[in-house]
């Protein structure tokens, strides 16, 4: 197997490990070193989720008025189907039990009443803008974690810098920067059986013979990047701590990151998404649709939070969803498009234990519209943080487009003491 | 994909593959790399007068020229192909692509005769395929005002019935989800995937893959290459997203009506039917773009859409009667209830949905209210008329234009779904005062604001230029010579936007035929998976459940490979430059769809290799055959020595062994011959 010495620049002491060839002290440390990569994790929630009765005002008086048969009961011992009460005020709605814990433990914090000030209502450009970074400008072409990538090319890029768990690469993190959709870690190779090698052995002479620059490099670090992940092996990965990953699709997706991260192969960005968000019908209360998808969901970050144990020390976990939903429930126990939602902040360098943003109120005169829950937190604010205070960002101008990026306006549920 | 079975038969031929005899050694090649063309070569050219074409002499041989002329104007050569333009001359060939209704095409009208939704309307699309926001509208007045039972209207509409199934389900299953019987249950329940196909094939999931499967179709066997390019070409640059709202059942009729019949002919007519166009007015949402100032009375306006919907040749009732009538049910009372109030001249069917006859007076209450979707101006279809459509980003535009622009559209919209969802112009909605666009005044006050903005468009220097930019990318080069884009637009201005004239100063010119830009350009993915399936002569299956049909394995290999067809999202279209195309992780894709199809492992195609080739040898014939086959020339020196060199590999750790090669590995070894050069660095390019 030949590995160029870019590739070992590139991702820095891990080859080594695999070769084998190496003391394992060595080895150890160049892992620790490479480990104090700092690593951010995007989850987009697509179908706008409901914030309102999953970080729930449940203090807030008018809030079971406007769902009379939705609403997730105020707080009291014993009743399993009542809102987990976090600060007198807001509760997480009972099927987020697990997240209950994080937060108590310090690793989870909420941001409230934030997202996208762009007045859209349609989920199909309100993800579009939540993904560009440029709400109301179509026709940026690439996605902000795509510049972010771009604007702070690092010397130890690895191919699996940023990856997302989607069959396509999504609108996030399409752009000049490298990124890999990799929607099964195990599938991310020939898969010739046995003799693999000689099926991609004729691939492999032919890019190396190639007099064409762009397609010999761009292949050269496809062999290694499949040649790094068979390494890792993902088909024999056992979770750490006791992790139990809820079995469906998302919790296999969280699973996997959880893989990348601990096999040490230079991830900083990784991209995931879970749909059904978009409950018009039929929600639920504490039980129903939405409870169904947020035990789900819970149950696979918390897996993924316990998986990693110290390891989420580098890692900050942020959710998105394109929008809110209506504060009144409709004429069919849903929820209609909204504005303002939740949003969650997960990870050691997170000063869990609080729901942050300023709460705008439920009352007629206080909803966005009439109608949808007001904005005081821009998504950028919250992601803008992340990227500077957690990855160590230099330019948010050129990932923000247009957009004036003010520290003041950061909500600090971050640990950082550079905060003055 | 279907990986598992990729594995197990790539497995056999590794088995096959071991039993090669020693023959296969690498051998001296004696050829000379692709496009080095000897200056005798040139000159023999030359003397035979070919060089004089009226296509400049750039020093390329013919051979050159004419694969170029296949890569560009076309998706690639065929086998033998290029034999076939020599014999007819590589100017009358041009000439021939610039006149596409002039060739006949009957092998691919042939393969799109099955293809019920390619010639069907809109408003006939929605009432076959109903989308399921109709569905409800119309279950809710057959419950209400027809009194229907629920179980009546299953049985009319399955969906309706799955719908509410699924919904049961759900509710069902609510804190049970891990109920051991609920699961067997659910297994039990679970479809094939061929089930599952064939069920969402009769929902409107079928306009889908019939216009997807037909634009491959249509690549890979027209005739009529260069008006494929075009339309492509075209419809990325008027970009519409398939999977926004109700975008899917307009988009057949925006290629068949809006892009093809005009990808050839004058910019001003292209650029009118796509802004006229419903799939447009939808994706860029200019179809509830109002003045803000409007009085808008929802009874009036209602009573204009049909009135409109009539003008337009829509029966009353529009496609929901249509709709019930496909669906067995007698509709005679409703369209005598319809008559009889317009024949009374009364209140005609004050909304759109209201035609069914009342069983009660009550009714709802009439919203006297603006409707909730004309709040005012919406500027998007404006901005990106001129940042996208004509001008370019630079093209000399202030956000006060776009403002300006975006009044003149407005009551540019569309009749309401149940009336077909097709283009009308509403006064009411219209912002009548005057504007002013690029430093000219506009005061018609009606549909003409916006006509006469799209003349302005169309004739402005800064247009000329954009579209000529982005052909010459297309055609030349990601950067292409900005000498090059100046001629195209002089005669852009000078034919008037005549999109033949500047295709041809574009194949006239030196910087088209100059040896820089010969495989300059990177193959997008759709281009690739044409081309390859072009070069492999592959038999692709025509509509799952029909005769000869199979699953459309290279339009699923589209969507790995990043570029689903019609599934572009922002209104940029898809990028046509190399940086958007190479990545690892695409890479890695194009190299597996490449072996899959070379080995018969893409559902739906078959590769079928030509028995001469299957038992050639030795090695070094086979890959000069093959490359030659596949990308219409011999292959470069480094790829036949590479290729060689693990041939002889294989069989080295193999010890010798004289006998022949049995037929069944002869074949494996063609197959993944042919495997490796499509999936290479060579092929790649165009």
């Amino acid at each position: 197997m030949r590995l160029s010495r870019r590739f070992f620049l590139k991702s820095s002491g891990i080859a080594l490990v695999g070769l084998g060839a190496v003391p394992g002290f060595l080895a150890r440390a160049a892992v620790a070193t490479r480990a104090r990569g700092k690593i951010l994790v995007v989850l987009f929630q697509r179908g706008a989720a409901d914030g309102l009765n999953i970080v729930v005002p449940h203090a807030e008086r008018t809030y079971s008025d406007l769902r009379p048969t939705i609403a997730i009961p105020r707080p009291q011992r014993g009743n399993q189907q009542a809102a987990l009460d976090l600060d007198g005020f807001f509760g997480f709605h009972p099927a987020l039990a697990p997240f209950k814990e994080l937060y108590d433990e310090g690793l989870l914090a909420a941001v409230h009443a934030a997202g996208s000030p762009h007045a859209t209502r349609s989920h199909f450009d309100a993800q579009d803008f939540m993904e560009s970074g440029t709400p109301g400008v179509k026709s940026t072409a690439d996605g902000w974690l795509n510049r972010y990538l771009q604007a702070h090319v690092t010397e130890t890029s690895s191919s699996f810098r940023a990856v997302s768990a989607t069959s396509q690469l999504p609108r996030i993190l399409k752009g000049t920067a490298p990124a890999l959709a990799v929607p099964w870690l195990e599938r991310f190779g020939f898969e010739a059986g046995r003799r693999t090698e000689l099926v991609r052995g004729g691939l492999e002479e032919l890019y190396a013979a190639s007099s064409d620059p762009l397609l010999a490099s761009t292949a050269r670090e496809t062999f290694e990047a499949v040649d790094l992940l068979q390494r890792v092996n993902p088909a024999q990965y056992r979770p750490a701590n006791g992790a139990q990953y809820p079995r469906g699709p998302f919790g296999q997706t969280v699973l996997q990151i959880a893989q990348l991260i601990k096999s040490g192969i230079g991830l900083e960005i990784a991209f995931a998404e879970v749909g059904g968000w978009d409950h018009h019908v039929n929600e639920g209360g504490a039980q129903g649709q939405l409870a169904n998808l947020l035990r789900q969901f819970a149950g696979g970050i918390t897996a993924f939070v316990r998986d990693l144990g110290d390891r989420m020390d580098d890692v900050v976990l942020v959710t998105l969803s394109e929008f809110g939903r209506t504060a009144f429930e409709n004429g069919n126990r849903g929820t209609d498009h909204g504005h303002a939602n939740a949003l969650f902040v997960v990870g050691g360098p997170v000063r869990g234990g609080k729901v942050y943003g300023d709460w705008p109120g439920l009352e007629r005169e206080q909803l966005f519209e009439g109608r949808d829950l007001a904005l005081t937190t821009d998504f950028r604010d919250v992601l803008g943080e992340i990227l500077v205070h957690h990855l160590g960002a230099t330019n948010l101008r050129s990932v923000f487009l247009g957009y004036e990026m003010r520290p003041e306006n950061f909500r600090r549920f971050l640990k950082v003491s550079r905060f003055s | 994909m279907n990986n598992r079975r990729l594995r197990s038969a790539l497995a056999v031929w590794v088995v096959a593959l071991l039993m090669l005899p020693p023959s296969y050694a690498l051998r001296a090649s004696d050829g000379m790399p692709p496009y080095a063309a000897t200056e005798a070569a040139v000159a023999a050219d030359r003397s035979a007068g070919k060089a004089a074409f009226g296509i400049p002499d750039t020093g390329i041989t013919e051979e050159q020229k004419i694969l170029h002329a296949l890569n560009r104007l076309g998706y690639g050569p065929r086998p033998g192909e290029v034999e076939r333009i020599k014999v007819i001359g590589l100017r009358d060939y041009i000439e021939q692509q610039l006149q596409p209704e002039a060739i006949s095409d009957r092998s691919v009208e042939r393969r799109l005769a099955q293809f019920e939704t390619l010639t069907m309307k809109p408003t006939e699309l929605l009432a076959a395929y109903p989308p399921p926001q109709l569905l409800r509208g119309i279950e809710r007045q057959l419950t209400t005002r027809m009194g229907m039972d629920p179980e009546a209207i299953g049985e009319m509409f399955p969906e309706l019935q799955r719908m509410r199934e699924r919904r049961e389900r759900r509710e069902r299953q609510q804190g049970q989800a891990d109920d051991p019987a609920a699961q067997g249950q659910r297994r039990r329940e679970r479809m094939t995937r061929g089930e599952r196909m064939e069920r969402a094939l009769r929902g409107p999931q079928r306009i889908v893959l019939e216009v997807s499967q037909a634009k491959l179709l249509r690549a890979v066997y027209s005739e009529r290459q260069l008006q494929e390019v075009m339309t492509d070409f075209w419809f990325n640059h008027f970009n519409v997203f398939i999977g926004k709202g109700t975008d899917r059942w307009h988009i057949t009729s925006y290629e068949r009506d809006a892009i093809r019949p005009h990808a050839l002919g004058k910019f001003r007519d292209l650029l009118g039917a796509t802004a006229r166009h419903p799939a447009m007015l939808f994706y860029l949402d200019n179809w509830m773009s109002v003045d803000p100032e409007a009085k808008i009375d929802r009874r009036r306006l209602q009573a204009r859409y049909q009135e409109a919907a009539r003008e337009q040749g829509l029966p009353p009732g529009g496609v929901v009667v249509e709709l019930l009538r496909r669906r067995g049910m007698d509709t005679t009372q409703i369209e005598r209830e319809l008559e009889r109030r317009e024949q009374l001249g009364r209140r005609r069917a004050r909304n759109s949905g209201r035609f069914f006859p009342r069983r009660n007076r009550r009714g709802q209450p009439n919203q006297k209210q603006r409707p909730q979707r004309f709040r005012g101006l919406n500027e998007n279809y404006a901005r990106e008329l001129m940042e996208l459509h004509t001008l370019g980003v630079e093209g000399g535009y202030t956000q006060q234009d776009i403002l300006e622009v975006a009044r003149c559209f407005t009551g540019w919209t569309l009749l309401p779904l149940p009336l077909g969802q097709q283009f009308v112009f509403m006064d009411d909605l219209h912002d009548s005062g005057t504007k002013m666009v690029l430093g000219k005044k506009i005061k018609s006050g009606g549909v003409e604001d916006g006509e006469a903005v799209l003349d302005l468009l169309a004739r402005h220097p800064s247009t000329a230029r954009y579209i000529s930019l982005k052909l010459a990318r297309r055609f030349v080069s990601d950067a292409p010579p900005a000498s090059l884009v100046e001629k195209m637009a002089k005669t852009f201005q000078q034919a008037d936007g005549d999109i033949r004239a500047v295709l041809r100063t574009l194949f006239n010119s030196e910087e088209f035929w100059s040896p820089g830009a010969m495989q300059a350009k990177l193959k997008t993915p759709f281009e690739f998976v044409v081309s390859a399936a072009r070069a492999t002569e592959a038999e692709i299956a025509g509509l799952p459940g029909t005769p000869g049909g199979g699953p459309p394995g290279l339009v699923m290999a589209l969507r790995e490979l990043g570029q689903p067809l019609y599934g572009a999202e922002p209104p940029t279209g898809y990028k046509d430059t190399a940086d958007a195309w190479v990545s690892t992780g695409a890479l890695l894709n194009r190299m597996k769809v490449a072996l899959g199809l070379a080995t018969n492992h893409l559902p739906g195609t078959q590769v079928a290799l030509p028995h001469q080739v299957q038992a050639m040898e030795p090695a070094h014939q086979l890959v000069a055959q093959l490359g030659e086959q596949v990308m219409g020339r011999e292959p470069s020196h480094a790829t036949r020595a590479a290729l060689l060199k693990q041939l002889a590999a294989v069989q080295d750790g193999l010890g010798a062994s004289s006998r022949a090669l049995p037929p069944q590995a002869s074949e494996m070894r063609a197959r993944l011959v042919l495997g490796w050069l499509l999936a290479g660095p060579e092929f790649q390019r165009k």
